[in-house]
């Protein structure tokens, strides 16, 4: 069995107005760990999530990716989400949990702040039996002890056998074994 | 009353397959497809003049083929081809997929005033794929409409938690990755050709489109209960359209339910902005 769920050669990442922003990236992704990309912010890491996931056509390099289009979940950032139902936050979560409760369910999306956004979201994405979580900034908008909960929520899935990808960082006490960072600014252009 | 016994079947066939494009339409605006289903409408009318063309050319006076049906064959396999040709463009320039559309509109067109400066014949033909012409369809039409129309909307009720979810992923991710998601395309296509050949382009698109556009603005409605007042209202319009057409034989019935629909929704955000008050 292989080792690695993602391995990148050679990959250019560039903007949608074809400006490079990371060049000649080469890293493996390991199964059953959290790997959290890092790098300033417009270095690159959306645009990366996307070409890995094949969201976005790959200019440069190759991708081998070790799972099916169908094994992922993807939780995009909350800015980036352009949902034009005029939908109730509890029919896009159908899920209740420790940070999604009751009372939110009520509220219409588009009324919603980016906090209750992201959590609905969260909500959403972990209510998804896959093997890959990619997760771009899971941990913006959301207050310290949230950010706490969905941390701790990330290390079980991790136990569980669960590969996840994010960004931004992970603020709680974690065993190195299931964490792999990788500093994506020595790749920027 | 006499008329309204004569028109009954089309009332129901306009009321079935205006619930069913309003329904339908929620989710083509969910996925931003607004100005592909304009440029599918329009390219959907370049088939029916190209096949009126086809028509005038090679079966004029025959009557081995009906021109409407060579038209309903024509507007859909174009509309298929410049729909899967757009998509394939829009893979490669993405940041252009907005023009690439604007571009496929202009270009049905002008086309298709071309086809009618070559032969005035068919003119009508613009003027009818535009308007529609539902009073006049035959018996056998409106029953063919009325099966299919009623099969998609089975279809639509059938999958309406798939449909819902691909929806929002479309939103969240900017594609859908459920391969399912190419039949519901296929459902939208057929029933849109059918309303635009009787009902014509305007009254497919305001059926598609007014109804999400106005519930956007009011913002807070559960799903299931949006569906129950698309239905109702656009029904009410069609109705109140096909009456106010028997009433006034001059007004042109689609573009008069287009208007009574916008007055209806209209009316329905006044009322939920006053409330919020």
């Amino acid at each position: 069995m292989e080792s690695n769920i993602i391995e990148l050669e050679n990959v250019d990442i560039l903007t949608s107005n074809r400006i490079n922003l990371l060049t000649g990236i080469t890293l493996s992704i390991p199964f059953g760990k959290i790997t959290v990309l890092k790098a300033r912010n417009g270095v690159g890491k959306t645009q990366l999530m996307k070409n890995i996931l094949g969201l976005q056509n790959l200019n440069k390099g190759f991708i081998k990716r070790n799972f099916k289009k169908t094994d992922y979940a993807y939780l995009p950032q909350v800015e980036s989400v352009n949902l034009t139902l005029p939908l109730l936050l509890g029919e896009m979560a159908c899920t209740e949990t420790k940070y999604f409760s009751k009372d939110l369910q009520e509220r219409p999306w588009n009324l919603a702040s980016g906090g209750e956004r992201k959590r609905c979201l969260l909500a959403r994405t972990f209510l998804l039996d896959k093997k890959l979580f990619m997760l771009d900034e899971p941990l913006n908008h959301l207050d310290k002890e949230t950010q706490m909960i969905v941390s701790h929520e990330l290390i079980q899935m991790c136990k569980r056998g669960i590969t996840i990808i994010m960004t931004g960082h992970i603020d709680t006490q974690i065993d190195e074994e299931l964490l792999n960072i990788v500093e994506l600014e020595k790749w920027k252009c | 009353m006499e008329m309204l016994k004569f028109y009954f079947l089309n009332i129901v066939v306009g009321c079935l397959m205006a619930v069913t494009l309003g329904h339908y339409g929620i989710h083509l605006v969910g996925r931003r497809k607004t100005l592909e289903t304009l440029m599918i409408g329009q390219t959907m009318q370049l088939g029916i003049i190209l096949g009126a063309f086809l028509t005038s050319l090679f079966f004029h006076n025959t009557g081995v083929i009906h021109e409407e049906h060579i038209g309903l064959i024509v507007s859909l396999l174009l509309s298929g081809f410049i729909y899967f040709c757009h998509g394939q463009c829009s893979k490669k320039w993405y940041y252009l997929k907005t023009e690439l559309s604007l571009l496929v509109i202009i270009l049905s067109i002008a086309f298709s005033h071309v086809l009618t400066a070559v032969n005035p014949l068919i003119e009508s033909h613009l003027v009818r794929s535009f308007v529609g012409d539902i009073v006049t369809a035959s018996k056998m039409e409106n029953y063919f409409i009325l099966l299919i129309t009623f099969l998609c909307g089975v279809y639509f009720f059938l999958n309406k938690k798939r449909i819902l979810d691909e929806s929002i992923d479309y939103g969240l991710y900017g594609h859908i990755l459920n391969k399912k998601a190419v039949l519901f395309e296929f459902v939208i296509f057929v029933i849109m050709c059918l309303c635009i050949h009787v009902f014509g382009l305007l009254f497919t698109l305001g059926m598609l489109l007014i109804p999400i556009i106005a519930f956007n603005m009011i913002g807070n409605f559960k799903y299931s209960k949006m569906l129950f007042v698309i239905a109702l209202i656009n029904i009410l319009s069609v109705c109140l359209g096909f009456l106010l057409n028997i009433q006034f034989e001059k007004l042109p019935t689609s573009p008069v339910i287009v208007i009574l629909l916008t007055g209806l929704y209209g009316i329905l955000i006044i009322k939920k902005s006053l409330l919020k008050l």
